[in-house]
């Protein structure tokens, strides 16, 4: 699976500077963007591009049933490996889908406690070992500072890396570096984020810088193609 | 009969066993005029021994399991669909399950929602089907109707509300409150018929009050027109209230919730109401059938008697007249001495004598109006064929029908039981176009196919109790198939001249995979093969189809391409090409890398949370890939791609793992390759099987 092409398109990667790195030993990295701008979409390119490289990926989702964000998966690797040869798409489909588990939880119900209990008994059963955790409509309050805390240590731990999608709104006021002001007071916890922002017709992605690293500069201009929704880099314009 | 379709009700009773459905049904029955008689569930000996509602239609004659019942209610014409208990993904129940537009969920006061009230619901829910429920029962010791009340709420996630209100329960069980009339009903008389309205009894004021204030709440949520009345604090009507319960109920939103004990007559009146009052008509349910002209593309059917006929035949059933059609017309009214177009076949056929079913006795009628149900006397077809006007080429099912996945080989176990068993096999394969059986010539054993181990045991069952037959059966089989997975070329000659006339065909060619099961193509030229020995080649290939060479199992997915040959004056014959064909893919199947394919289901399980580490570790056991899991608060819904071979016995596994507290269904998915560590041990039970044939 090397040379396929969900192997050579990193988003990370194309983002460049210390993205990548930054969350290598596990860590929390998030998504930020208004409802429909393209969180979910950009965190399966990244959950099938870890599954590509043959790590295994928990899907957490609160708002989706199984099978749409099934779904999510099936279409983004099709978009992804549309120029691939057809029938080796299918082989690799078939073994990505051991490196993947979906659990999805009604918004009600759902709680970062739940998740950790989760945790321990897919492990503890030996049915999964997630490296990387994509938890997909987590609403952040600080109820729930205690688990996070949690998580993090976890993370720390054992390798492991969480991605959360976090939601903001039109009207929300930003800090100085674009940062909605009700995401401000966890941004500490996180070792990366990502801000997806529509103008005008693109929705672009950008790296938002966090306390320790004002200064830092990411060159690369990324967004998401419209149609597609996968991360490209071609001139705006193009 | 009644033309007006808003008046009509299609439902299904579902209902967990001993919960009291065949004693609904009756009262129903005889409160709607259709039987003159109650006779007890219960032995004249008072033992108490409840008897099996089949033995006791038998006994009686009466025909309440039939595939539809028809009674009338203040101008509702209801038809009683007979719903099937188990969720196995078969054809039968898929097409029973959508001749329904609502249901009423029949539960124990006592017993409260049990592990086939889950079953059975999620039928409903699979379905989409507006349900009401009705607590059973309330005369019984140990009798809650609240906490079962709760039991929807939590265990199948219904956003339930009590309509009523139980006056007195276990022996002191007397009528219910109306929480919309806030009156209380008592039945009387001998079978419970007339009903009187009274004021609410004291005690009950209080509690009525606060259990009305819910339903209000509940039922605000489906209309403004209420909140306003609340909010304003001006009256609100009992038709504006029952607007909103309806409302809330089409969109599966609202579950109303009936109490009473038929067994004591009480509270069946009010039931009957709420079908009319909160389940849909026939208009009110959106219906699609599949354009087969326009790739199986949906077209919506409205219930409109002037638009052209949809039609579907639902249940089949032997009677000593001959075969009885039971149909549901979608679009479109059938009139007797209509002529009518099977979909499927594609025979007109003339429609003789149409009769809807009542208890215990049929009626003929002229016509029968866009959704409604009735049968037809003397037509042949299978179970799920769709009658249209000639001409329309709409079906109300998918034409397309899966292979089976599944065999197992039957005999009967005495000679009475080898006719009834063909009876029942004639009959199933009329009902179920998934349920197939072969006649194997090499081991003379009859081999019965479907899609699962609990759908051919369901026909193994259905065998013994309806046809009286008993049946060994033999070890489930899987049904693997084999494919070729790279292009490979083949140059074979056949060339026979060991006296008498000679043979000689000359075959040329590649062999490739492709979709789809199998494809020849010629591309011959200048007459290397004489024409006439093309179709022979053809048939020669299509025959290594059926055993593969590798390991002996059918062959899918080959094309077999024939670029060139060579061939003789006199000793080239259809039967020498033939075999060359047959030589030529033996030479090139090897090479093509054959792989073994084995069927994958879907398996969902819903488990309760304690036992779901258990079950994805057992499904993980069965080389299974786990999809996901919904947790849904108490339970965890699993769904997962797992090999049939590994699920052979798993109901039973499932059961010890989780107390029996968790179902599973199971449908197929796909063909998949099946991993070289199973090929060796299916090549190792092969080799051993057809050794110990020989010995």
């Amino acid at each position: 699976m090397q040379n396929h092409t969900l192997m050579r398109r990193d988003p990370l990667k194309m983002i460049g500077g210390s993205a990548a790195e930054s969350i290598e030993n596990g860590g929390f990295a998030a998504i930020l963007a208004r409802a429909g701008v393209g969180k979910t979409a950009l965190l399966v390119q990244l959950a099938l591009h870890a599954m590509a490289g043959g790590k295994n990926v928990l899907h957490i989702s609160t708002e989706d049933p199984v099978d749409k964000v099934n779904l999510w998966y099936q279409e983004v690797f099709h978009r992804l490996t549309q120029s691939d040869n057809p029938s080796q798409g299918e082989k690799i489909w078939d073994q990505l889908l051991y490196n993947r588990f979906i659990m999805t939880f009604e918004t009600e119900t759902f709680n970062l406690d739940k998740v950790q209990k989760r945790f321990s008994e897919l492990m503890a059963n030996g049915i999964f070992q997630p490296r990387l955790v994509m938890i997909d409509g987590f609403a952040f309050d600080e109820t729930s500072r205690p688990q996070l805390n949690g998580l993090k240590d976890l993370a720390a731990t054992s390798d492991m890396t969480f991605w959360f999608t976090v939601r903001t709104h039109r009207d929300e006021p930003v800090d100085s570096s674009g940062m909605a002001t009700s995401f401000a007071p966890f941004a500490g916890l996180f070792d990366l984020m990502l801000q997806l922002y529509p103008e005008k017709d693109r929705v672009y992605l950008k790296r938002l810088p966090h306390a320790a690293e004002q200064d830092r500069q990411d060159t690369a201009e990324l967004y998401l193609d419209p149609a597609t929704l996968l991360v490209s880099d071609s001139p705006v314009g193009a | 009969m009644s033309q007006d379709i808003k008046h009509v009700r299609n439902i299904g009773i579902s209902a967990h066993i001993d919960s009291g459905k065949t004693t609904l049904t009756e009262r129903i029955l005889y409160l709607t005029k259709r039987i003159h008689k109650i006779h007890e569930v219960r032995g004249k000996d008072g033992v108490g021994a409840t008897m099996d509602s089949m033995a006791l239609e038998k006994e009686r004659g009466i025909t309440i399991a039939s595939a539809a019942t028809y009674c009338t209610w203040e101008g509702h014409e209801i038809n009683i669909i007979d719903t099937p208990g188990h969720v196995d993904f078969t054809m039968e129940v898929e097409r029973s399950l959508r001749v329904l537009d609502g249901a009423i969920l029949v539960l124990c006061a006592v017993g409260g929602v049990q592990s086939q009230s889950i079953t059975v619901d999620l039928q409903m829910k699979r379905y989409n089907i507006p349900t009401i429920a009705f607590i059973n029962k309330c005369d019984r010791s140990g009798a809650n109707p609240f906490r079962v009340i709760e039991q929807l709420k939590e265990k199948l996630g219904h956003n339930a509300v009590a309509l009523e209100l139980p006056i007195g329960l276990e022996t002191h069980h007397h009528g219910v409150v109306d929480l919309i009339s806030m009156k209380a009903l008592y039945f009387e008389g001998d079978h419970g018929q007339h009903v009187k309205t009274d004021e609410i009894p004291e005690e009950l004021v209080d509690t009525a009050m606060e259990k009305r204030e819910e339903l209000l709440d509940a039922a605000s949520m489906f209309s403004d027109e209420l909140t306003e009345a609340i909010l304003d604090e001006t009256e609100v009507s009992e038709t504006m209230l029952r607007q909103a319960i309806r409302k809330g109920a089409l969109r599966r939103e609202l579950t109303p919730v009936l109490m009473g004990s038929a067994y004591k007559n009480k509270g069946v009146h009010p039931l009957l109401n709420a079908v009319c009052d909160y389940l849909p008509s026939p208009d009110d349910v959106e219906t699609h059938a599949l354009d087969i002209t326009k790739g199986e593309e949906p077209v919506r059917l409205t219930a409109d008697n002037k638009a052209s006929l949809v039609a579907l035949a639902f249940k089949l059933e032997d009677t000593p007249y001959g075969q009885l059609t039971y149909i549901r017309t979608y679009q479109g009214a059938l009139d007797k001495g209509d002529t009518i177009y099977n979909v499927r076949t594609g025979k007109k056929i003339k429609v003789g004598r149409i009769v809807r079913m009542h208890a215990d006795k049929m009626e003929d009628v002229e016509t029968i109006p866009a959704g409604f149900i009735a049968a037809l006397f003397g037509i042949d077809c299978a179970s799920g064929d769709t009658f249209t006007e000639p001409g329309v080429n709409l079906s109300m099912s998918s034409m397309y029908i899966p292979e089976p996945v599944i065999t197992l080989a039957v005999k009967p176990a005495d000679y009475k039981s080898e006719t009834n068993m063909s009876k029942a096999l004639n009959r199933f394969t009329k009902e179920d176009p998934t349920f197939q059986t072969h006649f194997n010539s090499e081991t003379g054993e009859t081999l019965i196919s479907g899609m699962g181990e609990l759908h051919l045991e369901i026909y193994l069952e259905r065998m013994k109790r309806e046809y009286n037959a008993s049946i060994i059966a033999g070890e489930p089989q899987v049904a693997y198939r084999e494919t070729v997975t790279q292009q490979a070329n083949f140059d074979y000659t056949h060339k026979k001249q060991t006296g008498g006339a000679g043979q000689f065909g000359r075959v040329m060619g590649y062999m490739e995979p492709v979709e789809g099961e199998f494809e020849f193509e010629s591309k011959v030229t200048g007459g290397a093969i004489p024409t006439h020995f093309i179709p022979a080649c053809e048939k020669g290939f299509a025959e290594c189809m059926k055993k593969g060479p590798w390991m002996k199992y059918p062959v899918t997915g080959v094309k077999m391409v024939l670029t060139d040959g060579g061939f003789h004056a006199v000793d080239s014959s259809e039967m020498a090409f033939q075999a060359a064909a047959r030589g030529a893919f033996q030479q090139a199947y090897y090479k093509a890398r054959p792989v073994l394919l084995e069927p994958v289901m879907k398996v969902v399980v819903e488990t309760p949370d304690e036992f779901q580490g258990n079950v994805m570790g057992s499904l993980n056991q069965r080389r299974g890939i786990i999809i996901g899991a919904h947790d849904e608060g108490i339970s965890t819904v699993i769904e997962a791609h797992v090999p049939l071979a590994e699920m052979f016995g798993y109901s039973t596994v499932l059961r010890s793992l989780t107390q029996g507290k968790a179902q599973f269904t199971m449908e197929f998915e796909a063909y998949k390759e099946v991993p070289k560590s199973v090929l060796e041990e299916i090549a190792k039970k092969n080799e051993q099987a057809s050794k110990g044939g020989k010995s």
